[in-house]
């Protein structure tokens, strides 16, 4: 029995059929979240068209340097994992796993980063709640601002999280399918999903740091 | 496939990584229509790449753009009416 007839579930005929079912499934889940964040970014938008004044102003209060930083983190670790996922298809394990190494020591790097920020933001009394010390004009929008924001960064951070958390048992599979190959390791499907939390970076750093003005 | 993807990936970074830094440098200008416009068209032109190139969608077949397809215009439709239904009302805020 060759490696591809071992690695082929019963209902599919063969590998390339198995990669596809999966691929196509993943894109279907993406797009439940692309509806699930896009809830989010639709209420953003609203309320931004109805207090616009004062949430230009409440963002300018947020941490631009760290949220830039980590737009390039977070870009840098999609980098990692594109070339991982080519390298996975070349059946060059160690690279694979070097990549996914780095792709996620940077995945880490940004949740640490954003963890300082929220620690600043609790700082400067900027979290919802009692303890919203917020110092300039129009407060209760602009606690209507950062409700949004901590929801919005709060959600991708949690999925940052999933991701890590996939990554390190993909680098244990892989590991394991160096010796034995028993199942499909599905590298690609999970590059999917990790490139799909840096796309929704990429709406939240603009809408939420950068129309504010610095 | 592989080769060609894997081709991308650089160039597809790098233009990544400028179009952030545009976006960074636009936010340094005085807040107004132009600024938000442009700052908006640089995203849309970020996540357009992490899509085709990232995320392979551009070497995807027909079924995958139909689930790509199909996404955006739910969305579409999410916005479009939620937008008309608060932009439409007579109220002051």
């Amino acid at each position: 029995m060759t490696e591809a007839a071992i690695l082929v579930h019963e209902q599919f005929d063969d590998l390339a059929q198995q990669r596809r079912a999966s691929t196509f499934g993943m894109w279907v889940f993406l797009g439940t979240e692309l509806m699930f964040f896009g809830g989010v970014f639709l209420a953003y938008t609203v309320y931004r068209l109805i207090h616009h004044d004062a949430f230009v102003e409440a963002a300018r209060h947020l941490d631009t340097t760290i949220g830039s930083i980590n737009t390039f983190v977070l870009l840098t670790s999609s980098f990692f994992c594109s070339v991982a996922v080519s390298m996975f298809e070349s059946r060059k394990r160690a690279p694979t796993l070097l990549l996914l190494g780095l792709t996620l020591l940077f995945g880490i790097v940004f949740l640490v980063a954003k963890g300082f920020e929220y620690q600043e933001d609790w700082r400067h009394g900027l979290v919802p709640g009692p303890a919203f010390a917020y110092s300039g004009p129009e407060r209760e929008q602009a606690e209507l601002f950062f409700i949004l924001y901590f929801i919005a960064t709060g959600l991708h951070a949690v999925h940052l999280l999933v991701g890590i958390v996939l990554i390190a048992v993909l680098m244990v599979l892989v590991m394991l399918s160096w010796f034995r190959p028993r199942r499909e390791v599905a590298v690609g499907t999970f590059g999917l999903y990790w490139h799909f939390v840096d796309f929704i970076w990429i709406f939240i750093f603009p809408l939420f740091y950068l129309l504010g003005g610095t | 496939m592989t080769g060609s993807a894997r081709a991308f990936s650089l160039p597809t970074f790098i233009s990544l990584a400028v179009l952030a830094g545009g976006s960074i440098l636009l936010s340094r200008l005085p807040p107004g229509p132009w600024r938000t416009a442009l700052i908006l068209l640089l995203t849309g032109a970020q996540g357009l790449l992490i899509m085709l190139n990232f995320m392979r969608a551009r070497l995807g077949g027909r079924v995958i753009w139909i689930v790509v397809g199909a996404s955006f215009v739910w969305l579409g439709i999410l916005f479009a009416l939620s937008l008309g239904d608060y932009l439409s009302r007579q109220v002051v805020w």
